[in-house]
């Protein structure tokens, strides 16, 4: 009954954009330093990662140019957190409260397991779009599997289903609690009961492509490199286009080991690991 | 599961099938007969099964549905009402079982359920009682369970 | 006894409101969850509770039809129990919600405000199977009470048994595929939706054999299916730590080495041991979808014992407020079973019925397909029967109830449905405001304004996505919205001449916007130069 009072007095009476306006705090880097610091030294362990085929072009859209992904040299990164940092300023990841920081439930997309930065891998076929109700979790022709904040209703059926287990659910209103800094215009800010995750720049490929349509030149992604790639002080993370030959990603996968969750392995992960040579 | 395993688990389901319902005993009982056959169809699937095969998963379960299949021919009231329950059983563990596998990357085999719908539809319209079309219905539903 | 029990509900409801209230306030933080277990103690209290509500209707419809008698003196008791966990079951996936005004998002409504649904989804499956199943749970607990005084409404209550009987087993199959098609490996198994079933039967019987023993007395085949059941269940038990080397000890013990007791006639015989094992298999039901869905050691908040109180003072609530009024307005619903007729109804009427809804719930799966031609077709079969039971339980309902209420009455409260239903299906449409805040230009001005850039640059960032980039008009465009471009033709460029065409781009004409502020006139009449290059190329 409380239900369905709540329901019929919350139908529709949604004003998220008067609250935006206020208490967003200034960026403190600081802060969020102490918190990735925080994250880092309670860190899962890493999953057992197995030898995939270099990811290739969705069979869902046979005639598109461009699937984008990444990898991670394991040979190269030391798990110095950099990339965390750049993720949360460039995404605005709010901070989390004390009880949620107690139980380890922090908002960040890319996290440390085992000294290894793990996020999103951008299956192919992906598990967590497939049960979603609302549609909310798509994959885009170009082989990003988005998420459309707005349709997001919270059942979380996507966050259980992941193999992972990378997405975020908005557990805290940042906003409310004062958590929320704006650090990038460019992205939007999510409210209490979405899910969230690593959406691979999508901000930055869609102003570049949107700069090469106007320039009228074909779009292959040169030029774009997602934050934490540009960060990563050992160049450890290769952001680019599986489907362009002359990237440097493409021609990188053919020399060496192409590494992937075993948890993954089935579902054409975008996101993989460099590891040794082939 | 290879060919002779499928075989001889049908023989296990046929096995126990004439015998359950021939003498009339409490709900319980018949209820505890019932969960103990279908037990040892599970512990016959973990022995003899191969456990990178999905669809064992339902194995036992499909046995059982198909033991109870069979054994509706020894009724005598409502026998054509309780094959179709049976049937209806099988296929909803067939379709149900392979959709979640489904999901998996598995693919759905739908001759199998195509059969049972059609017998579900049609076994009403024949003579059940007489030896031969027992019989024959008792060959379609080896038939489904040999072949697909 | 029910009063006492009707006055505990009214107890529990305190604290359990208040864990309403405070989930509603807080949202999902406010019980046991962190960033791996996203499902939490509302969904083991919804599996838990349509569980219940199951056994209601396996008790009266599906007994009816399979023609035991003994269902006669409990129908009224299991259908009642029907009606009111499948109220308590449908509260717990709303709370479970993350952003709770939005579960309308969850009905698939074509796509209106471009809010199709996926229907591959198992959580869509479960929205409309759950709602039809509460639906027509009512509609047949109505029959019944009427059915007492019109026993021609035997037929109808038949009929409708044959939509039900099929109906719930779906239900608790769709419950069991949530967690059958993850990836979660303790969750995956293909045998779940069997194993489901015969739990939710287990544990219903349990709560309706208690209920019978606090209201009316002994239900001695009801013991006879617990003793039954919980065989069965043992069998899924030992399969499931076959497959995935799990078992839960307390599972077994309350669920099924308790249940045994009643082998043993002399302790059967005494009322407390029976509650006991009534209790007991509830709390192994319980345990057991607690361990399924939250395999995880979380520290418990309060909130997650407020369910508990919750869960079941709503229940004691709506089961014994309504068994009280029943007892009040129709006292002889506790005296006669309702009249059993063999007569059905006539095949005809029936074969019109089924091909009916089977081809208004194919329609109505067509219309939302034409949005999501992704999903395979096997995966819209688990959405079709529940829509096609909705409109064939309906039909039986209303065909059964025309001739027994005054015209007059009969076209009010259909007029009362249809206002209502518009109402509602008008504010789906409407839905509530979806502001974003945030808003970014696809392309930043800097880029194109810097004077060395070419016209085309122009054309390509605010021309291309109406006229294409040719001039010919976007096909996409003009597929998706019906206003067609003007073709920009060497002729029609010339005759129109560049000044009244540069007024057109700045001032707008017809549905072509107006340009002015976002392009200076100089930029405009390149524009108009651009197009009369790019005509001239065609030519």
């Amino acid at each position: 009954m409380g239900a369905l009072i709540g329901g019929l007095f919350l139908f529709g009476c949604r004003k998220q954009g008067e609250r935006n306006a206020k208490a967003v705090r200034q960026t403190s880097v600081r802060e969020i330093k102490k918190e990735i610091q925080m994250a880092m030294k309670n860190q899962k362990p890493l999953g057992r990662l197995e030898l995939v085929p270099v990811p290739s072009r969705l069979g869902a859209y046979p005639n598109e140019s461009n699937r984008f992904g990444m990898a991670i040299d394991l040979d190269l990164c030391d798990g110095c957190g950099e990339c965390i940092l750049a993720c949360n300023l460039e995404n605005n990841i709010p901070l989390v409260n004390d009880y949620q920081a107690s139980k380890n439930n922090y908002m960040h997309w890319i996290e440390m397991r085992g000294n290894v930065p793990v996020f999103c891998s951008h299956c192919g076929d992906a598990p967590c779009e497939k049960v979603c109700p609302t549609v909310a979790a798509v994959h885009s022709p170009e082989g990003l599997s988005a998420m459309i904040y707005a349709r997001c209703v919270g059942t979380r059926f996507c966050g259980a289903n992941c193999p992972t287990k990378v997405r975020k659910f908005n557990y805290t209103d940042a906003l409310e609690e004062g958590l929320q800094y704006i650090s990038n215009k460019d992205v939007p800010i999510r409210e209490r009961g979405v899910m969230e995750k690593c959406s691979l720049c999508l901000h930055r490929l869609q102003a570049a492509r949107w700069e090469a349509k106007t320039a009228g030149i074909p779009w292959r992604g040169e030029g774009v490199k997602t934050a934490c790639a540009e960060a990563c002080p050992k160049g450890a993370i290769i952001f680019g286009n599986w489907l362009d030959k002359e990237s440097i990603l493409y021609r990188e996968a053919q020399v060496r080991g192409v590494y992937a969750f075993s948890s993954l392995a089935l579902f054409d992960p975008a996101v993989v690991y460099f590891r040794g040579k082939r | 599961m290879t060919p002779l395993m499928n075989s001889l688990a049908c023989l296990l389901a046929l096995l126990p099938a004439p015998f359950l319902w021939t003498t009339r005993r409490p709900l319980a009982r018949q209820g505890v007969l019932l969960s103990l056959i279908l037990v040892s169809f599970m512990l016959f699937v973990f022995l003899a099964g191969d456990s990178n095969d999905a669809t064992m998963e339902f194995y036992p379960l499909e046995m059982w549905a198909f033991c109870l299949c069979v054994s509706t021919l020894t009724l005598s009231k409502r026998k054509v009402f309780f094959m179709s329950l049976a049937q209806g059983l099988w296929l909803w563990i067939l379709f149900f079982g392979s959709l979640s596998l489904f999901y998996r990357g598995l693919e759905i085999s739908f001759l199998s359920m195509t059969l049972l719908a059609v017998g579900i539809l049609s076994f009403r319209f024949l003579k059940t009682n007489s030896r031969e079309t027992s019989f024959a219905i008792l060959i379609y539903w080896v038939g489904i369970w040999m072949l697909f | 006894m029910v009063k006492i029990l009707f006055a505990i509900g009214i107890l529990l409801l305190f604290p359990g409101c208040w864990t309403l209230y405070h989930a509603f306030s807080i949202g999902p933080a406010s019980w046991a969850l962190d960033q791996t277990v996203f499902w939490g103690t509302p969904i083991v209290n919804f599996v838990f509770w349509i569980g219940l509500a199951h056994a209601g209707t396996f008790l009266s419809a599906i007994l009816l039809l399979l023609g035991a008698r003994f269902q006669k003196r409990i129908s009224f008791i299991a259908e009642l129990s029907t009606v009111s966990s499948i109220f308590v079951a449908g509260l717990f996936p709303l709370i479970h919600l993350g952003v709770i005004s939005r579960f309308y998002f969850l009905v698939p409504f074509f796509n209106q405000r471009d809010m199709y649904v996926n229907f591959a989804s198992p959580l869509v499956w479960d929205f409309l199977a759950i709602g039809v199943y509460a639906f027509l749970s009512i509609a047949y607990l109505i029959v019944h009470i009427v059915s007492l005084k019109h026993p021609s409404l035997s037929k109808t209550r038949r009929a409708m048994a044959w939509v039900l009987f099929p109906l719930v087993l779906w239900v608790h199959t769709i419950v069991s595929l949530d967690f059958a098609v993850s990836t979660v490996p303790l969750w995956r198994g293909g045998f779940l939706p069997i194993y489901f079933i015969a739990g939710a039967i287990f544990s219903g019987l349990a709560l309706v054999m208690l209920l019978l023993e606090s209201t009316q007395g002994r239900g001695k085949k009801l013991e006879e299916m617990l003793l039954a059941g919980s065989w069965l269940l043992l069998a899924f038990w030992i399969w499931e730590f076959l497959q995935k080397g799990v078992w839960h000890p307390e599972v077994i013990f309350f669920g099924f080495l308790v249940v045994q007791s009643f082998w043993i006639t002399r302790l059967r015989e005494k009322k407390i041991v029976r509650l006991i094992v009534g209790v007991s298999v509830l709390v192994a039901m319980w345990w057991e979808r607690f361990a399924l869905i939250m395999h995880s050691d979380i520290k418990w908040l309060w909130s997650d014992w407020g369910w508990f109180a919750l869960g079941a003072g709503l229940f004691l609530f709506i089961f014994f407020g309504l068994y009280l009024l029943f007892q009040k307005i129709f006292p002889e619903l506790f005296l006669v079973a309702p009249q059993e007729s063999r007569k059905n109804t006539p095949q005809r009427q029936v074969i019109l019925i089924v091909v009916f809804s089977f081809m208004l719930a194919s329609f109505y799966l067509f219309l939302n397909h034409q949005y999501d031609p992704g999903v395979p077709w096997v995966q819209w079969v688990p959405a079709f029967f529940p829509i096609a039971a909705l409109i064939a339980g309906l039909s039986f309902f209303v065909l059964g109830i025309y001739p027994l209420v005054p015209k007059k009455y009969f076209f009010f409260f259909s007029g009362l449905v249809v206002i209502f239903v518009g109402f509602a299906a008008g504010a789906f449409y409407a839905g509530g405001n979806t502001d974003l805040s945030f808003q970014s230009s696809p392309v930043s001005a800097e880029f194109i304004s810097k004077k060395e850039r070419p016209t085309s640059y122009l054309w390509n960032s605010r021309c291309v996505s109406c006229h294409g980039s040719d001039g010919l008009g976007n096909r996409k465009f003009i597929y998706e919205f019906y206003p067609e471009p003007q073709d920009l033709t060497l002729e029609r460029l010339v005759l129109q001449g560049e000044d009244s065409l540069t007024r057109v781009v700045l001032e707008g004409r017809a549905y072509m916007n107006p340009f002015e502020g976002r392009l200076s006139e100089p930029e405009a009449r390149a524009l108009i130069r651009y197009m009369h290059q790019l005509a001239e190329d065609k030519e």
